[in-house]
């Protein structure tokens, strides 16, 4: 970035101002503000896209400092500082009270296409003090296909691109510049909807952002923000320097690029970690590709810190104080920083996901009980037309997501979805789906035996059959975690999680697989079958409290044959309780480790908790 | 009505019994009593022979000059919230097994990978599928397979299960296969609690309406067997009269009625405290107003505007999702308990994890060493360490070694840290009461604070500096503000009409139907409940509660096209008609014609501009659902005490000569320790006028009048802070 963010320069304790109170008021305040936001664009928005809650919000001072978000898909979150500063820099003195902008390229600072970057100047007795922001995943945003397309070769196939325009003029919309945008667009009027919500938002943060400077006034505020940035410098560092000194690699691929690129592409990262400071190298990973998945350096940037927040104080702030406390190494023309004209919406899934991946290994090595397990991948399936039914445009995704990693201590958590959303995401209801879409969901439950087996198992994945209730429909199937390379992986003895899979049942009885990150068309009475993967387990599973595997089984979450031949647990078939004896058998003959036959003194009853507890594997 | 008698509210919390006994003069006894969580009644029982007592009468007397008894109870929420609620088993769809287990596929707390999913109300092995299903348009495309149905209740037999819950898909659009299910248990499980879905909230988003099934089947059976006990014990003590209870959405409800959706006793509790503010200050003239009740623990907000508290359906209940009408009632974990700590960054964050009573903030000397809220308060003088609640002592050698270690970790002295504690914890209740206001659009200046619980008056005074309000109003007995209210809440029925799938355009015609429909169901059930209460009791129907009048409010839930979520808009006209006819009521809802429908609509995209920041006139809307809500008061027989005259005159006592500090002590105001008057709040006299700073003492709590605020006594024990210009 060509800008200097205060953020940048490491404040010594002495230029802390002496008022620490008001810094966490402000503090406060500012997350309350961004908030506010996300609820007043999620009571509002259209699409199922925002709906499913893959939008942030996020606060910004004059000079350049991302101080609050609310980020229900962190990954869009960490690239706002880029975004912002690719439309600062453009409009640098021409902005005026009442000005909205507009960004998606990823040329100019934006992550991927999809997601639209809107910014409004606050503007306090006629000085601006702050830029109120919202980004948001668009159900279409031009290109060949909406939303992802796994045949694009370069970005003019991707998407229509923005550079940075003004959206607002003083409060006047451009219509011209909305024309050009919206006559691109095969949904426009849901777009220019979500757009609108997306400018009540920023409406919401900038009232509010002017009565907070109403009632603090101007100095302390900006008093405040330092501070609260300097804490959030020091508290991530802090927490790096928990880490345990070293030089730790991690290769982790995609499974392929898309239609131009069928071969596996590797992210290569060196983690050095030095005291509080760590340098993420990513300068060894594989070129661009001819495809959609190549990642921007921004959403590289954002991977990273979604990546460490996972692993580090939960209740940390994301602010740009925290981006800049880690040094991201990058070639461009890489996997890892496209360069024009790569194509690149992939990125912000699967390439996101082997970017945490390859961080959350790396410091399992330094020391496993600090991180995930691996969680699955995303792949799914989305459809989309025009529901003869309602007469109006639908795009819709019909698939239980996988489940996350387990953690020392800790079961993962089922379908819970892939490590760049957190978990933020909220599914469609059925209901609203079938309302909405002519395809009708069968089923969508947890998968037996979906999950990494181990002490602390992953989550679970799910199996759903969706049907075409109309011919003729355009199909994605996007993602990966396809192939025994890339399954989630297990950490200290777990076990990794299943691979992601998926067959057509047409309706003239044939069978067929399809690619990942290919399009296809679907008739009337197709199913599709999806399964997903469940997370990666963490610890040997012949440690699992026995009791809980027996719960497990009783919930049909693990058969008894897994049961038996990998947590090497019998299950009394009459009572569904442990069969003791034949347990202690089965742990003794494999050696089981120090944990052995114990674990038949754990918490017992017919409903154990799912996670057990860590003491109790302890035999006699 | 024969002549009024008594009437007595009830409220059980998890520490005390709340009772207020109303006289048929309108005089007022209030008493308070500890609440016995093994077995509720105890303390009810306990309480009303302690109201007998003060009334110089024995218990039977007293229960037999009663017309009627008002109860709220937390006895459904705390079943929830230990997870001590009925074994319960859930029958949905085929393929549709996981919806409430996959919680949408979402966490809250996304970053926290120790975080742990709320625990399963249904485990797993207990939710059983059966073929069957109805389609989108409401069309059966496969029978229910009736074998799927007998063979899951088998397992749910052997299983031992007390309650289930049956949630079909799509069952809001038809709900036949429901039905039927629902007679098959009937048959193959007599004696178990069972829910149908479409029966309770017939309403889209399967999600939802499972959860809500499935809460109400959860806590059916505990709520069932503490009402069987709580009737035979007061018909033990020769009560023949109805009882009510108090619903979450505030109005109060027959215990049939009540059994019957014991979901809608969640709130039970808290529900009654807007309808106490209400009452309170409208007798001050005042029409909006937010509550503040500050406990141990949590913070709660209501907000009352134009008089009347909104209710929401898209609630929580101890994080499941409720979709029933329930009082728009927003917790916070900020309570006197709440801990302070320090980032490792430098940041002071207080809660959300409290010390709880035990071991409680660290000045309760029961061995707790985390800084909290309390022991703040405490150091800067605003809370008398001699006697705390249950005459408690509170060690302030305690208070200061702990915020002493924070102000350590801050680089500030002991003093600073304690006040910025206090501003802490000010600034993030102050967060909730804006986003209260805001997000529906209101100015949260143009509110009246009202404040309860032991820590709501220590800093309501604060919190109205932040928000730049300009009345401040601590009640009498401020900590039975929910009793109080109880004695005036309405019999209440919300009636819902689904549009949803149907693609509605607002159109009077079908508007005014579904209206005149809801509010014939409704008189209907409320002259039913009333019937049956009196017949339960054991006395002559006529001499139940009155039914009449009932006013009705229209509301349509309406949003763009294309919207996923509706803004539920009242009609004007009839929130108007309301307040102007004071509870006069109607004989059945206003005509619902195009111009009304015009005006709903104007409002909507008004609202729609107000709480999202844009509106779009030229886009379409549709409707959702249609609500109506049917109110009929229980006051029917009784003056009111207070007539609506801003200043009432005092019930029982007479105003006390010039007041005299009851004593001096050190306070923190205005960056500094003052020795400040500390007085009885009793002892003030009406009408007078002191100016901060000062300290007022009331039961359990301080009301503390910083040095830009000052306090007067109205005629009946309010106390009223108002900010004075400097």
């Amino acid at each position: 970035m060509s800008r200097v963010s205060r953020a940048d320069a490491p404040g010594p304790a002495d230029l802390m101002p002496a008022d620490p109170v008001l810094a966490s008021v402000v503090d406060n305040r500012l997350h309350a503000i961004a908030e506010q936001m996300a609820d007043a664009m999620l009571r509002s928005c259209r699409s199922m896209v925002f709906q499913s809650r893959d939008f942030v919000t996020g606060v910004f001072t004059a000079a350049g400092d991302w101080v609050a978000t609310k980020d229900f898909i962190p990954i869009l979150a960490g690239s706002l500082p880029s975004a912002y500063a690719g439309i600062v820099d453009r409009f640098a003195g021409d902005v005026h009270p009442g000005d909205v902008f507009l960004l998606n390229d990823p040329y100019h600072g934006n992550n991927h296409p999809p997601d639209l970057t809107v910014m409004k100047p606050v503007f306090h007795q006629g000085t601006l003090r702050f830029w109120s922001v919202t980004k948001g995943h668009h159900a279409d945003i031009g290109g060949s296909v909406p939303g992802y397309n796994p045949d694009a070769v370069d970005c003019w196939q991707d998407a229509l691109r923005i550079p940075p325009v003004r959206l607002l003029r003083e409060g006047v919309a451009q219509r011209d510049v909305w024309e050009l945008i919206l006559s691109n667009l095969r949904l426009r009027d849901v777009v220019e909807a979500d757009l609108w919500c997306q400018i009540g938002a920023t409406n919401v943060g900038e009232r509010e952002l002017v009565a907070m400077l109403d009632v603090f006034g101007v100095e302390p505020v900006l008093a405040a923000v330092d501070y609260q940035l300097e804490a959030s410098r020091r508290h991530i560092r802090a927490e790096i320097g928990r880490i345990p000194d070293g030089v730790y690699r991690s290769v982790r691929h995609l499974d392929d690029g898309g239609t131009h690129h069928r071969a596996p592409i590797a992210v290569r990262l060196e983690l050095i970690v030095r005291g509080e400071h760590a340098v993420l190298d990513f300068t060894g990973s594989d070129p661009q590709v001819l495809g959609y998945a190549n990642s921007t350096y921004a959403n590289t940037a954002a991977a990273a810190l979604v990546a460490l927040y996972a692993v580090t104080d939960p209740t940390q702030r994301r602010t740009s104080a925290a981006l800049a406390a880690v040094e991201i190494r990058t070639r461009p023309g890489t996997i890892v920083h496209a360069v024009e004209p790569a194509a690149t919406t992939l990125c912000t899934i699967t390439t996101g996901e082997v970017i945490i991946e390859t961080i959350w290994d790396a410091i399992g090595q330094a020391d496993p009980a600090r991180t995930n397990a691996g969680w699955c991948r995303s792949y799914g399936f989305a459809a989309m037309g025009v529901n003869e039914r309602t007469g109006r445009p639908f795009g819709v995704a019909g698939a239980l997501k996988g489940g996350s990693g387990a953690t020392d201590g800790f079961d993962g958590w089922d379908v819970i979805g892939p490590p760049p959303a957190m978990g933020g995401g909220r599914e469609i209801d059925v209901e609203l789906h079938e309302l909405a879409a002519p395809t009708t969901i069968l089923s969508q439950e947890y998968e037996t035996d979906s999950a990494g087996a181990g002490q602390w198992r992953g989550g679970l994945g799910g199996v759903s059959r969706w049907r075409m209730d109309q011919d003729d429909l355009a199909v994605l199937c996007v993602g990966s975690g396809t192939s025994a390379q890339t399954v989630p992986f297990g950490l200290a003895g777990g076990r990794p999680g299943p691979r992601n899979r998926s067959r057509v049942l047409h309706v003239d009885g044939r069978v067929s697989e399809p690619l990942p990150n290919s399009l296809f068309r679907l008739d009337r009475g197709d199913i599709v079958e999806i399964h997903t993967a469940g997370g990666a387990g963490h610890g040997d599973p012949r440690r699992r409290v026995a009791e809980a595997v027996a719960a497990d089984v009783r919930d049909g979450l693990v058969s008894p044959a897994a049961a038996r031949e990998v947590y090497g647990v019998a299950i009394d078939p009459s009572t569904g309780d442990v069969d003791r004896a034949a347990t202690a058998l089965l742990r003794a003959d494999a050696g089981g480790g120090p944990g052995g036959p114990g674990g038949l003194g754990g918490p017992g009853g017919p409903t154990a908790p799912a996670a057990p507890d860590p003491a109790a594997p302890a035999g006699p | 009505m024969s002549a009024a008698g008594y009437r007595i509210a009830v409220d059980v919390g998890g520490t005390f019994t709340d009772l207020v006994l109303r006289r048929p003069d309108g005089g007022e006894v209030i008493h308070k009593t500890s609440s016995t969580p093994a077995d509720p009644t105890d303390g009810f029982v306990a309480g009303l022979r302690g109201l007998a007592t003060a009334e110089g009468l024995d218990p039977g007397t007293l229960l037999g000059r009663t017309d009627l008894i008002v109860h709220g109870t937390t006895i459904t929420t705390n079943a929830l919230i230990t997870g001590r609620h009925a074994r319960t088993g859930l029958l949905t769809t085929d393929g549709l097994r996981d919806v409430i287990l996959a919680r949408q596929g979402s966490r809250e707390d996304q970053f926290d990978s120790r975080a742990r999913p709320l625990p399963h109300l249904v485990p797993r092995h207990l939710i059983r599928t059966v073929r069957g299903r109805v389609d989108r348009t409401g069309t059966v495309v496969t029978p229910l397979a009736e074998v799927d149905v007998r063979a899951a209740a088998r397992w749910f037999a052997e299983s031992g299960v007390d309650a289930v819950a049956v949630s079909f898909v799509f069952s809001f659009l038809n709900d036949a296969h429901e039905r039927r299910a629902g007679e098959i248990l009937a048959e193959e499980l007599p004696g178990v609690f069972v829910t149908l879905a479409a029966g309770l909230v017939p309403e889209v988003r399967l999600f939802e309406r499972t959860t809500t099934a499935v809460l109400n089947a959860c806590v059916g059976p505990v709520l069932r067997d503490y009402l069987d006990r709580l009737a035979r014990r007061l018909a033990g003590l020769g009560y023949r009269r109805p009882v009510l209870l108090v619903q979450s959405a505030g109005g109060v409800i027959s215990l049939d009625g009540a059994a019957q959706r014991p979901v809608e006793t969640l709130l039970s509790g808290p529900a009654a405290a807007p309808a106490a503010t209400a009452r309170i200050v409208r007798a001050l003239g005042v029409t909006d107003a937010m509550t503040v009740d500050m406990g141990g623990t949590s913070f709660e907000v209501s907000v009352s505007h134009d008089g009347r508290t909104e209710t929401t359906s898209r609630g929580q209940v101890a994080g499941h999702p409720v979709c029933l009408p329930m009082l728009d009632i927003s917790t916070i974990g900020a309570g006197g308990g709440s801990v302070a700590w320090v980032t490792p960054g430098g940041m002071l964050r207080v809660g959300p994890r409290s010390a709880g009573a035990v071991p409680g903030p660290a000045c309760y000397g029961r061995g707790g060493d985390e800084p909290t809220v309390t022991d703040a308060d405490l150091l800067l003088g605003y809370v008398d360490g001699r006697g705390f609640g249950d005459g408690l002592a509170l060690s302030r050698a305690a208070a200061e070694r702990a915020v002493g270690a924070l102000a350590g970790r801050l680089g500030i002295g002991l003093t600073e840290a304690a006040a910025g504690v206090f501003q802490t914890v000010n600034a993030a209740m102050a967060d909730s009461l804006r986003l209260a206001t805001v997000r529906r659009g209101l100015d949260p200046r143009r509110f009246a604070l009202v404040a309860a619980g032991g820590a709501g008056p220590v800093h309501a005074a604060a919190l109205a500096r932040e928000l730049g309000i300009a009345l401040v109003v601590v009640p009498p007995g401020a900590s039975v503000l929910c009793a109080r209210g109880m004695l005036h809440a309405d019999l209440v029925r919300y009636g819902v009409h689904s549009l949803a799938g149907r693609g509605e355009r607002p159109e009077a015609g079908v508007f005014d139907a579904a209206f005149r429909r809801l509010a014939r169901e409704a008189v209907e059930d409320l002259g039913v409940a009333r019937t049956e209460d009196a017949e339960q009791a054991g006395g002559e129907p006529d001499r139940g509660p009155a039914v009449s009048p009932v006013s009705f409010t229209r509301f349509a839930d309406l949003r763009y096209v294309n919207q996923v979520y509706e803004i539920s808009v009242p009609f004007a006209a009839d929130l108007e008609a309301d307040l102007e006819a004071g509870g006069a009521g109607s004989p059945e809802p206003a005509r619902t014609d195009a111009a009304a429908v015009d005006a709903v609509l104007a409002r909507f995209h008004e609202l729609h501009e107000q709480r999202y920041g844009y509106a779009q006139p030229g886009v379409p809307v549709e409707a959702v659902n249609l609500r109506l809500l049917t109110r009929a008061p229980t006051l029917g027989g009784l003056a009111p005490v207070h007539p609506t005259s801003p200043c009432p005159a005092p019930p029982t006592r007479a105003p006390v000569a010039p007041a005299v500090p009851a004593g001096r002590r050190e306070a923190w105001f205005d960056g500094r320790y003052q020795k400040v008057d500390v007085y009885q709040a009793e002892t003030l006299a009406a009408y007078g006028r002191l100016a901060g700073p000062v300290l007022v003492e009331q039961a359990n709590t301080t009301v503390v009048v910083p040095p830009d605020f000052a306090v007067e006594r109205v005629g009946d024990g309010t106390l009223l802070l108002h900010p004075v210009q400097a």
